[in-house]
């Protein structure tokens, strides 16, 4: 898990990190990854597309439950969501990743569906807009980035990520300078590097 | 085939941005929304039917 940069910090935090002998000049590449390091780094494509599938299952869940969001939802679901927001809220507090974690949304979940006549017609209809097409346009966007999901059998991952990841590619000269990012010389851990850009809480 | 130019990093996070701000289309909401309706109705004949049985007229 990352430190959570403000931007309005960034300054700060910065000049401190060049005067720290442990911290190599150019480690930061970007003010993206510097934020995306608010979240927890995956190791593997997999990962990546479950935390995001959480991260969009949240964020909509929690629209819904917003009185404007002009979708019905009866008070018990809304109640079920505002008490699990307040879980996440606590959670988030001490350094989590502000994402319902399976019980939640299996929480969520029955209250969308245990005891109604429309069994779970409703909760599906949810997944169906929320997570599939917007998984689907997730992935296109990042190959049309040019972002590679490698194997985990490759022999030159370092070579891949620097030439599939233009965000880094372009600001990155030196293969070291992923994996010191990130803090770890493992290539399979900093495979999925171009994971972190889209897991910002920016976007 | 030609390999496509990738987008730029701005580029990308533009359209992320975009696609985790997205509303539900109004088709979803009409569609829940009939569900729920559905849902309301029949909770409502199940109401009735269950004041009807409980008359003492029901056990003749």
């Amino acid at each position: 898990m990352g430190r959570i940069i403000p931007f309005s910090e960034f300054k700060d935090y910065y000049s401190a990190a060049r005067k720290n002998a442990g911290v190599m000049p150019g480690t930061i590449l970007d003010t993206n990854i510097l934020v995306s390091l608010t979240y927890e780094v995956k190791s593997n494509h997999e990962e990546v597309v479950g935390f995001f599938d959480s991260l969009l299952m949240t964020e909509r869940l929690r629209d819904l439950a917003d009185e404007h969001s002009g979708v019905k939802v009866t008070a018990k679901a809304k109640a079920q969501i505002q008490y699990q927001s307040g879980q996440l809220k606590r959670r988030e507090q001490q350094g989590g990743d502000p994402v319902f974690n399976d019980t939640q949304i299996k929480n969520i979940k029955s209250t969308f569906s245990a005891g109604r006549f429309s069994g779970n017609k409703g909760w599906l209809s949810i997944c169906e807009e929320f997570l599939t097409k917007q998984l689907d346009a997730a992935e296109d966007n990042l190959s049309d980035l040019g972002v590679e999901h490698i194997s985990q059998h490759d022999t030159q991952p370092e070579r891949i990520v620097l030439e599939g990841n233009r965000l880094a590619g372009r600001q990155a000269d030196r293969g070291e300078i992923l994996p010191r990012t990130f803090g770890c010389h493992d290539p399979q851990r900093i495979s999925m590097q171009p994971v972190p850009v889209y897991r910002q809480r920016g976007f | 085939m030609k390999k496509k130019k990738p987008i730029s990093a701005r580029e990308f996070h533009e359209r992320m941005k975009t696609l985790r701000e997205r509303r539900p289309s109004p088709e979803f909401v009409e569609k829940f929304n009939k569900i729920m309706d559905d849902d309301e109705k029949h909770e409502r004949e199940q109401e009735r039917k269950k004041k009807v049985a409980r008359r003492p007229e029901a056990d003749l």
